[in-house]
């Protein structure tokens, strides 16, 4: 074919183009090479982790079938075996193969990377005891990758970051510096010779700590309010890590600047947890805040958004300095028990803002003013928590621990969207101010909340959040428990009734999918003192993930009490 | 698979329902002669598994004194029926073994045998002896 063209561009150039090459003598045929042999036998000596089927598969050998390769090329059917263990995580295996011509057989002599040894570089003493003696993998397992990690995973797990695989240069190299790589390193892993044993060095290493500074987007103090106006803030969180006990200290901060009130507001304060299984945490926070007891109503977001936007205020504001300390003991990983000691002036806060997009015409609601004077307050209670806490962010355990709700927190969906099992969490407080603790105030307040969430069935969510509240003295107004409207009784106006005790019950169905839309059905009672008459709401919605529209009623006066309410969280 | 392995891994899935159980199975190239149960450690083990490798580990290591092989895995479905789900599918490593999955959605135990090959749980068909 070759030939052919060569001639025919030639003729239509009108070229004499000498056909050099492709006119020339056919080239010679290397000499004929004998045909592979037929193998006879396969043996594979050492595989164990991979079958002989797949490892016979892999390197294209049957037995009655010519040798795949010709017999001075079967190291090359030996790295497909290796490679296909590289593949498959067996990082240090090691394969050779051989052919006996007379016999007819192939043989694959296989290490698969058996270990004689682990050690672990990078940490204290103690640590490498411990860690060798936890670690899954021992002298005479086979070391694969997937494995390995998983294994390394679990193993550095509690130390909740204080130690972290190296992926570097090898951690206390000076511990290997008279072996030889056996193998290439693999991320942590190193397999060095060390005296004619294999040893696996995992390499490690101790962090000092981290440092995260980010915008605090609402999580100490809402970012708009009637009585600040715009509140731009930042907050940091420093862990110096424990490489012993992996009790780690936490040191939070978070500094604001009202533009309104002019004012700046700040929190920092510090945690540290003592003991290895029973934790007492132990921390304190200095701190110039604007605080609000309705927090358990509405999420700061939107709190914020419709005090800027519609200009609506959904909070009863009061500005709190002072100090607290706190302890937490925790005797069960699903137990807390709280004590805690604040030591705080509490001052009414006006409202002065007159921004907002919408409506700028009306003035914003009269923020409750709160009762002037220096608090001393003891507070005792405790939290049950179906999940526990010991997957707890550092964070958001300090933030918890701080207790800036007494109402209790939202309770999260299960993480996964089939997860059938239930969400469950209550809290209790007891806030005690007498003046017998150099207190300007005189009363006694208790809240206890139960939030429970279960899914019925794949599209089917069910929750209920159960609250009740009491006090004996003078509650002061900022202490003053409140029922209605949103985040409470639909149907009914924003702290339709305030008084000195709590009882509120809200049921919540939804039928859906929990991250798209769902519809949802409601029903809410409550009533903020004994002898009041009980709120009671009931309602519909429609939602997508966590943004819903609500159309609540009082139970009374249907359809007249309509009530339409946009949320962008869940009720509780 | 020998009679006895399935008693053990449905007895298994039943003790520890609502969470998922799961462990190891032994055996050689043609048959399933034994299953080790292993701890669950996932976060959430009501819908997932994680085998504690020191668990896996040490059933290797019983395996091959044994002169036995890990051919592969099990664990249960409690609410469900034994198909691999998504998560399965996903989380699966150790490709060339085999899942055994137990599904408790009915009265009657349902037990599926899986190769994971190719990233694919393939069905495959098995024999109970006694």
């Amino acid at each position: 074919m070759t030939r052919f063209s060569g001639a025919l561009v030639g003729t239509i150039l009108g070229l004499s183009l000498p056909a050099f090459a492709l006119a020339q003598d056919p080239p010679q045929q290397p000499p004929q090479a004998p045909p592979p042999p037929v193998v006879r036998e396969v043996h594979f000596n050492g595989a164990h982790d991979i079958s002989q089927q797949a490892l016979q598969r892999v390197a294209r050998v049957r037995v009655g079938e010519p040798l795949p390769v010709a017999v001075d090329r079967i190291d090359d059917l030996a790295d497909r075996l290796r490679r296909h263990y590289r593949d498959e995580g067996y990082s240090f295996a090691v394969v050779h193969a051989a052919f006996d011509s007379t016999s007819a057989a192939l043989t694959f002599d296989v290490d698969e990377g058996v270990i004689d040894g682990v050690e672990f570089t990078g940490v204290g003493d103690r640590l490498k005891r411990t860690f060798a003696e936890d670690f899954a993998l021992r002298a005479g397992d086979t070391f694969n990758r997937a494995r390995a990690k998983q294994a390394l995973d679990v193993l550095l797990q509690p130390t909740r970051g204080a130690v972290r695989p190296s992926h570097g240069s090898l951690a206390g190299a000076e511990d290997t510096q008279d072996s030889d790589d056996v193998h290439p390193r693999r991320g942590p892993f190193d397999l060095v010779d060390r005296g004619g044993q294999r040893i696996l060095v995992v390499s490690l290493y101790e962090p000092a700590g981290r440092f995260r500074m980010l915008p605090d987007l609402g999580d100490r103090e809402d970012w708009f309010s009637s009585v600040d106006g715009f509140v731009p803030s930042l907050g940091f969180g420093a862990a110096v890590f424990d490489h012993e006990e992996f009790n780690h200290s936490y040191v939070a901060g978070h500094f604001s600047y009202k533009f309104a009130s002019e004012r700046v507001g700040y929190a920092l304060g510090f945690e540290r947890p003592f003991f290895r299984q029973q934790k007492l945490y132990v921390g304190g926070e200095l701190y110039d805040l604007t605080a609000s007891d309705d927090q358990w109503q509405l999420s700061s977001l939107e709190a914020s958004l419709a005090a800027i936007g519609p200009r609506q205020s959904y909070r009863d504001y009061y500005r709190r300095r002072g100090f607290q300390a706190n302890a937490q003991y925790r005797p069960h990983p699903h137990v807390e028990l709280l004590g805690l000691w604040r030591s705080e002036r509490e001052e009414p806060l006006p409202v002065t803002s007159d921004f907002s997009l919408w409506n700028s015409d009306d003035p914003f609601r009269v923020n409750r003013p709160a009762v002037d004077g220096h608090l001393n307050a003891l507070v005792v209670g405790a939290t049950l928590d179906g999940t526990g806490f010991e997957r707890e962010s550092l964070d958001n355990t300090y933030r918890r621990h701080q207790l800036g709700t007494f109402y209790g927190q939202t309770l999260d969906y299960p993480r996964s969207r089939s997860d059938p099992s239930a969400v469950w969490r209550v809290d209790w407080t007891t806030e005690i101010s007498t003046p017998g603790l150099d207190s300007d105030f005189d009363f006694t307040r208790s809240i206890v909340s139960a939030r429970y969430r279960r899914p019925l069935s794949l599209h089917q969510d069910f929750g209920v959040r159960a609250m009740g509240g009491w006090s004996t003295g003078e509650l002061p107004t900022q202490r003053l428990f409140s029922v209605g409207g949103v985040g409470s009784v639909h149907g009914y106006d924003f702290k339709e009734q305030t008084g000195t005790s709590l009882a509120l019950l809200n049921l919540e169905y939804a039928l859906g999918w929990r991250d798209g839309f769902k519809v949802l059905g409601f029903f809410d009672t409550g009533r903020a003192s004994t002898n009041a008459e009980w709120l009671k709401g009931v309602g519909f919605g429609f939602g997508l993930s966590d943004f819903r529209v609500e159309f609540g009623y009082r139970t009374d006066a249907i359809p007249s009490s309509l009530q339409v309410v946009l949320r962008l969280s869940k009720t509780f | 698979m020998s009679v006895g392995v399935i008693d053990r891994v449905v007895d298994h899935a039943r003790r520890l329902a609502p969470d998922e159980c799961c462990g190891v199975l032994i055996g050689n190239a043609e048959d399933i002669l034994d299953a080790a149960p292993a701890k669950n450690i996932a976060e959430r083990p009501t819908v997932r598994f994680l085998i504690d490798p020191k668990d896996h580990l040490a059933a290797l290591r019983d395996a091959r004194r044994r002169g036995l092989d890990v051919v592969g895995f099990y664990h249960s479905h409690p609410r469900s029926a034994a198909i691999p789900s998504d998560t399965d599918l996903a989380e699966a490593t150790y490709p060339h073994h085999l899942f055994l999955i137990v599904g408790l959605r009915d009265a009657t135990p349902d037990l599926q045998l899986y190769w994971f090959v190719d990233g694919n749980f393939l069905p495959t068909p098995f024999v109970t002896v006694a």
